[in-house]
Parts: C-alpha cells; structure tokens; sequence
C-alpha cells in the first residue's frame, strides 16, 4: 500500500523548482560539510531564510539535500587533510588520511563516495517504504536500552586503539569525563566549570572535534619539513568510479557500514557519529591478517563512510512519523518544517502524502546528484594533497579558527578548539586515540542520562529491570560478544606478533 | 625505566586525584561518573606504566630543536592571530598570519604564498561574507 502511494508521487520530482532546490541544497551541503567546524545543521538552518521563498516541498526538499550532502562532504576534508567537516566522518580520517599519505587520495574518495551515495539511497528507500512500521522500533528504546547502546559503543575503543589499548581505554575515559563538564541537568550542579560561564553549557562537540583533528592536523604538518606534500606523489588520476574490483574486495564491509547506518539512524541521539564507529569497529573484528587497519585500509574506509550516509534517510524516520528528532540537522529540518505549517507525526502521511512522498524522493535523488557533484569537486579538493605542508599547515589552522567561530560567533569557542587541538596534537604524539576521547565525548552524556533515567525507573533494581526487556538483552549480548572477539584478537595478536609485522 | 614514562604517569593520576577530590563535593549522584573515570584512568595509567616500562628504556631522549619546537610556536602564533582578528580585523590578520606562519615554517617560494592568497582571501570573502552573511570579526582595519 505504501509502496503504490509512494510511487504515485515520483513524477512531482520534475519541476524546475524542485530540480533548482535540489541542486542548490546538495551544492551548500557538500561544501559547507566540507569546512571543518561548519557543519550540516548550520547549513541547513541558513536555508531557512532561503526556502520562505519557495513552497513546502521544494523547501524541505533543499533541506533534506543539504543534510544529505553536507553528511558526505565532511569525509572529503577527512580523507584528503584528516580534518573531518562533520562528527560523523571522523572514523574516516583514520583510514582515509592514511590512504592519502599513500598517494590515493582519489581511491578514497571514489570508495567514500561509493558507499555514500549507495547508503544514502539505500536509506532513502527504508524511509519511503518502511517509515510508518520502523518508527515503532524507536518507541522501544528506553533508559536501560540507552545506557547499553553508550556502552556497546564503547567498546569500539578497544579497536581503534590499534595496539595501545591501555591508552585507548585512558583517551576513552578522558573524553567520557569531558562529557560532564558543564551543569549537570539532574541536579542543577555546575561540574568543573570553575566559575566560567561558557563551560556551565558543557564542552560542545564541534570545537572538541575541529581541535582534536583538524587543529592538531595543522600543528602535526608544521612539523614537517615546508616543501613536503601528503600525498608524496604529485600525479593525480582523473578515475573518480570506483572501479569492480575495488568494490568486489569492499563488498562485506559495505554491507555491515549500511546495516549499522540503517539501524543506528532509527535510533533518536544516536546517528552517523555513533554508527561510523560501530561500523569501524566491526570491520576491524571482522579483519584479516593482511588488512592494514590504522595504516590506509579501504575496508574501514568503506565501512564508516557506509554507515555515515546509511543512516541519513532512517534518522528522518522518527522526525517524520513521531516528531522526535533523530539528530540536530533532524531538528532543524523539524523546525522548518513546523514553520512552513506542516504538523510532524504519522497524520503528515495522512494529509500531506504529497509532500512528504515527494520530499523522500528528492532526498533520493540529492543522493544521486551528490554523487556526480562530488565528482567534479574531487579533484579539485584532491590538490589539496600536493600542496606544501608549508602553506596546508596555516591553511587548516585558518579554517579551524574561522569555522569555529562562525559556527557559534563565540571567540570562547576558538580557545576551547584550540586547546583541543594543542590535545590532540599532545595525544597523537604520545599514541594516544584522539577517535577514542572523541567517541567517550558523544557517548558520555547518553550513558550517563540512561543510566541516571535507568536508577529512577527501575527504582534501584536496574539488573532486573534491564534483563527484563528483551532488546536491552540483544545489547548485552552483542556487547559480550565484542568484548569477546576483541579480546580473542588481542591474545592471537600478541601470541602472533611476528607474523603480522611480516 | 624512563623519567618522560613515569613522569607522565605521576601527572596523569595527579591529574585524576584532583578530579575525584573535586567531584566530593557533588551531591545527587553527580559525581558518579567523574570518579569513576577519574579511578578507571589511575588503573589503566598505572597499567600502561607497567606494560610499557620494559619498552620505553631503549627509546631514545629527543633533543629539543626548532624543529620539535615548531608545533608550539606554530600555536603562539595562532593565539596572536586570534587576538589580532579581534583588534585589526579578520582579513588583514588572516594576510599576516598565513605570511608570517608560511615563512616561519619554510616556505622560501614566495610567489606560491602571494597566489594562495589571491585565490583564499576573495574565496573566503564570497563565501562567508556575500553567501553566508556571517559576521566575521571585526576590528578597526578589515
């Protein structure tokens, strides 16, 4: 039924209005995402002015576009100078600035945009065909199923520590303490703000994460000596399709990237920045002796940027059918649709099919076009990697400071993401995970409120309460089963050392 | 054993005492989860003491030279530039501090600096200025 009236809506994607908004939204998108410290809900949220001159449609259409793309363009700058644009391509930066070192650059980004756009698709059709029946899932999740969620991405920490995983689990704890700083929202306690008044807010996740990766990128090349490049090599191949092979050799990490991107984006607050790592660490479990995970390995490569964009079109799933935001650029696209009079909930398939039909395929189709912008823009971004670490170093620290501020128009932010990257840099240099202070960063507020939500409703008995729900029981049990593989990896790693360095 | 490894431990759980020491005075369960991280960061420190202290004494001491100093005069630079975009203004501070960073770091190829900010410094004014609208700091130059 949902399939016959979704269809009966393709054709009104074929107006010039509609055709314009959904360039204009894909072209914002990619670009913004791609600056580091300006992210996708900004972009959107400065089309709102924009798109009072359009009707609905056509303005929740460049809405959904710009969100789409800028989603994907934050792996460009990740990939090419390891300064993701967004929170959720950092996993990103690891495999893929390890690829541009290697002088493939243009490999990564035809993989990254490969899995994109096939995730972005693949979601869209969740969101056309199943939004209705998969919004109830989202209504399952309560304070225990948060708190796990928090926990079962944890455990990624010990993936990504390749080898230093005492001082991956210390960056891990680190970035969950940073998550307190700030007034706590159950007692109304102002913890470790020292009287500042910019830190009773909490520490936000944009100058934390342009510090520890874009900042600390632009200090690591200032190392360097002035007239080396990243990329070594100073050819560049035209090739931007990702050729059979590449995706023969990807195909099961595509798989589980979307599969996580799908899930985790049905799931309000948790979205591309908690799926990409979960993806990550999967593929690392997954890996095989050989695999270069750390090093430039296109499978991890494939997987974050899988699920990144996997999760785009069923973070929209909430929003649409129950008005809960899946995500910040969720809430945005929420906002404007309330102020261009549409009412959010299942009766918006009910009395607005048309524009909400409409608006799912032309998220389909911003995915499509992404693909073929990003393209032509690739190569030129791609120069970035032949450039002089000599001019790239100030480059990078310019638009971290510029992002940042523009980002909130605080100069308090500026020192925040500075500190950050004067961390980063601190923590790189001594093999601590900047990724794993990153994802205790967005992890700690949601294990601490479902754990503190979890004391309440359980009335203190939360291993009762918590084995008593049947999708809290499927987390524990996949958790264990991370926590298992990771440390049968762990012993064959150490009992095999000098095979895998062969 | 080596100081650096010790050392960084000892600041590590320093660090961590003084969280906890702190977070005493948090009442309703909020000082649960600083503790705790603060006490799972001492055993993992002292974990990592352990484990790396056999390793750590063959590696050798770097000596401290312009080149590990960089980094950290590239950071004194960047604070100067922060507080000049606020003074001067955001473009002329940018001009400056991308010449001065640029040669500070190497650069000897002067033309390459003067081209890369013919094309950033507009590029920069259309997008932020002219397509965002965005108010960029201002001081009393531009």
């Amino acid at each position: 039924m949902y399939i016959l009236e979704a269809l009966s809506y393709f054709n009104n994607l074929f107006s010039i209005s509609v055709l314009f908004c959904l360039f204009l939204g894909v072209l914002i998108g990619l670009v913004i995402g791609a600056i580091p410290g300006l992210s996708p809900p900004m972009a959107i949220a400065l089309l709102i002015p924009v798109s009072f001159n359009f009707p609905p449609t056509e303005a929740l259409i460049m809405m959904v576009s710009c969100y789409a793309a800028g989603m994907y363009g934050g792996s460009f700058s990740a990939i090419l100078i390891r300064a993701p644009g967004t929170s959720a391509s950092a996993a990103s930066a690891i495999e893929g600035f390890e690829l541009t070192k290697k002088g493939k650059a243009i490999q990564a980004i035809r993989i990254s945009t490969f899995a994109s756009v096939f995730g972005g698709l693949i979601s869209g059709f969740v969101l056309l065909l199943l939004a209705p029946p998969l919004a109830e899932v989202a209504l399952l999740f309560g304070p225990s199923e948060y708190f796990l969620m928090a926990i079962l991405g944890l455990t990624a920490i010990a993936s990504i520590s390749f080898g230093h995983i005492f001082k991956g689990l210390i960056a891990g704890f680190f970035g969950i303490f940073l998550s307190t700083v700030g007034i706590d929202l159950y007692s109304g306690i102002p913890r470790f703000t020292f009287g500042s008044a910019t830190l009773s807010s909490g520490i936000d996740i944009m100058p934390a994460i342009v510090g520890l990766f874009a900042f600390a990128q632009g200090l690591e090349l200032s190392s360097s000596k002035a007239q080396e490049t990243i990329g070594g090599n100073s050819k560049l191949s035209w090739n931007i399709w990702p050729k059979f092979d590449e995706i023969k050799r990807v195909k099961y990490s595509l798989l589980r990237g979307w599969g996580c991107g799908l899930v985790l984006g049905i799931i309000p607050a948790a979205g591309g920045s908690i799926a990409q790592w979960i993806a990550y660490a999967w593929e690392i479990q997954k890996g095989k002796t050989g695999d270069q995970f750390g090093k430039g390995e296109i499978k991890g490569l494939a997987a974050t940027e899988a699920s990144n964009n996997g999760c785009t079109g069923t973070s929209l799933i909430p929003m649409f059918t129950l008005g809960i935001p899946g995500g910040i650029s969720a809430a945005v696209i929420l906002g404007a649709l309330v102020i261009h009079g549409l009412q959010p909930g299942l009766s918006l398939f009910k009395n607005n099919p048309e524009v909400v039909y409409t608006v799912i395929w032309g998220f389909l189709a911003a995915n499509i076009l992404m693909g073929f912008v990003a393209a032509f823009m690739a190569r030129g971004m791609a120069h970035l990697t032949i450039m002089p670490k000599g001019l790239l170093a100030p480059l990078i620290i310019i638009f971290s400071i510029v992002g940042t501020y523009v980002n909130t128009n605080n100069i308090v932010d500026v020192w925040i993401m500075m500190s950050f990257g004067l961390l980063g840099y601190l923590m790189s240099k001594y093999n601590f995970s900047t990724g794993a202070a990153l994802l205790g960063l967005i992890l700690g507020p949601i294990a601490e409120n479902g754990l503190r939500d979890l004391m309440v409703v359980s009335r203190g008995d939360l291993i009762f309460y918590t084995i008593q729900r049947p999708l809290s029981l499927l987390l524990i049990i996949l958790t264990f089963i991370i926590v298992f593989y990771s440390a049968r990896q762990f012993k064959w790693e150490k009992k095999n050392k000098n095979i895998i360095n062969k | 054993m080596s100081k650096i490894l010790l050392l960084r431990s000892i600041v590590i759980i320093l660090v961590c005492f003084f969280i906890i020491l702190i977070s005493k005075n948090y009442s309703n369960h909020a000082n649960l989860l600083p503790t705790f991280c603060a006490t799972v960061i001492i055993i993992f420190s002292i974990l990592d003491f352990v484990q790396n202290k056999k390793s750590f004494k063959f590696i050798k001491k770097n000596k401290i030279n312009i080149k590990t100093l960089k980094p950290y005069l590239v950071i004194l630079l960047s604070i100067v530039y922060v507080y000049l975009i606020v003074t001067l203004g955001f473009f002329v501070s940018t001009i400056l501090y991308f010449i001065f960073t640029s040669i500070f770091l190497g650069v000897r190829n002067y033309k390459s600096i003067f081209i890369t900010l013919i094309i950033i410094i507009p590029l920069m004014y259309g997008f932020f200025v002219i397509f965002l609208q965005t108010s960029l700091p201002k001081g009393f130059l531009i």
